[in-house]
């Protein structure tokens, strides 16, 4: 209810600086909303936004995994972290763009090249965050888990998991708010389809409908999947903290 | 660690354990100790804060590998039940034990939380335990796993007179009932000498044995026989 109360202000601010500001340089919601008709009915829309979905979808799932398992890797192993480290902090400190230009280059202007730049720029935070769950580890629960003898799958599953979890949804949210952010400039660096070329096709013709037409669906979609699957994630893999027999 | 043939006993020899500190400097923490338990028989560490009785049933448990000495235990499975507890917060009662005995038939579990009395307990979280209930479940998964050699690090740290009394009774009834050999920490000399066939005192850090005591008939002693155990024990430590 609150988050609705909270939109709806949103796009009544909206509303009241399209008054000010005039159609050409901020047009109205409902402006927007006609022309979002328009592409949606051409199809243009859907193709544009699943585009940059299925970009996003990957890039997040490779930054995730490898970089959940490397963060895994360097806070369990002392040489591994020592060796790893200065790449991190290279690649930590590294501008997005400076990768994203460099993958360009190197690898073409394809898909591979756009989303191993995505996917490398979120690889370090994830790397990170995890990391520093793996050596906030407890040692008395693997002892435990030694003394009772869990297998390696178990022991991952049950001892290891529930204690990264809380980390792993910190690196999903801020992830998700990255990556997205990402794609977009990859794709108006250097693809052809995709919510950021439009964005780019829309600020050369200086077209502030069609710029907010493909932006707030986009954000729209952002807000569902943190709606429904990021914060019920949270919700599910802390549920024994505040739940009652 | 290695099994010592058929008599199925514990025979812990250890000469010295040390620790580094963050100093770099190394600290003693275990002299000479030595002793040994027959199969089904509780032995009781007892000494005061800080003479490595912990540090002992480490060794014994396998978690401290560096040391000098030699520890051989059965061949079997081993069951530690620690001071903390260290119950998977995450995860019922039921499913603690059960993540440690995955083969453990329902009614065995049934009857296990019965004798400790956890029936109305096991579809709890940890956290809403209180201390005494929740170191009964750190019993029942020891339990659960059918352990050749049990070991118990404080099992009454902590818990009121009353509690105390229920669980060294409920322990004393199990190791009996199944011929489990055991071996405790404790700071509680009284429940020492309630529980254990011998008492091993430790000196103060580093601990080293200072005397061993056997108590034939734990478990049927008189209480006037009792207080005069506690406090020859007693005078030993402090001497």
């Amino acid at each position: 209810m609150l988050r609705l109360i909270s939109l709806a202000i949103f796009f009544a601010a909206w509303q009241i600086g399209a008054g000010f500001a005039g159609p050409h340089y901020l047009p109205g919601p409902l402006d927007v909303l006609a022309r979002l008709g328009v592409e949606a009915r051409s199809g243009a829309l859907f193709f544009h936004l699943s585009v940059t979905l299925l970009r996003v979808a990957v890039s997040f799932v490779l930054a995730l995994s490898i970089g959940a398992a490397l963060g895994f890797a360097m806070g369990r192993n002392r040489l591994m972290d020592r060796l790893g480290d200065p790449w991190l902090v290279v690649l930590l400190n590294l501008p997005a763009l400076v990768i994203i230009v460099l993958a360009y280059v190197w690898i073409g202007l394809n898909e591979v090249a756009a989303i191993g730049a995505v996917a490398l720029n979120k690889l370090p935070n994830t790397l990170v965050t995890i990391r520093e769950g793996t050596r906030a580890l407890d040692p008395q629960l693997d002892e435990m888990a030694e003394i009772f003898r869990f297998p390696f799958g178990l022991r991952l599953r049950h001892v290891v998991a529930p204690q990264l979890a809380p980390y792993f949804a910190a690196a999903m949210r801020t992830g998700l708010s990255l990556i997205w952010k990402i794609v977009l400039i990859v794709e108006l660096l250097g693809r052809s389809n995709g919510v950021g070329f439009q964005i780019n096709v829309a600020f050369q013709l200086f077209d502030m409908t069609l710029l907010l037409a493909y932006a707030l669906p986009f954000v729209g979609v952002v807000l569902l999947i943190e709606t429904f699957l990021v914060r019920p994630f949270e919700q599910h893999v802390s549920h024994w903290r505040s739940s009652s027999t | 660690m290695s099994p010592i043939g058929d008599r199925r006993q514990l025979d812990v020899v250890v000469r010295s354990k040390t620790f580094l500190g963050a100093s770099g400097q190394t600290r003693q923490v275990l002299g000479e100790v030595a002793f040994a338990l027959e199969k089904g028989q509780v032995g009781a560490l007892v000494g005061p804060s800080g003479c490595g009785k912990t540090t002992l049933l480490r060794i014994v448990a396998g978690l401290e590998r560096d040391y000098e000495g030699a520890v051989s235990s059965p061949d079997g499975r081993l069951a530690l039940v620690f001071q903390e507890t260290r119950l998977l917060p995450w995860r019922r009662v039921e499913d603690n034990v059960r993540l440690a005995a995955p083969t453990i038939g329902d009614k065995e579990l049934s009857d296990l939380f019965a004798a400790l009395g956890l029936r109305d307990h096991r579809r709890h979280f940890p956290r809403e335990l209180s201390l005494g209930l929740a170191r009964r479940v750190a019993l029942a998964r020891a339990l659960a796993v059918h352990p050749d050699l049990l070991l118990l690090d404080e099992p009454f740290a902590s818990l009121d007179s009353a509690t105390t009394a229920a669980l060294r009774d409920k322990i004393a009834e199990i190791v009996e009932t199944r011929a489990v050999t055991t071996l405790m920490v404790t700071h509680d000399v009284e429940s020492a000498v309630r529980l254990a066939d011998q008492i091993f005192v430790l000196s103060a850090a580093p601990g080293r044995l200072l005397d061993r005591i056997a108590i034939s008939g734990p478990r049927r002693l008189c209480e006037a026989t009792i207080a005069e155990m506690v406090a020859r024990i007693r005078l030993v430590g402090e001497t």
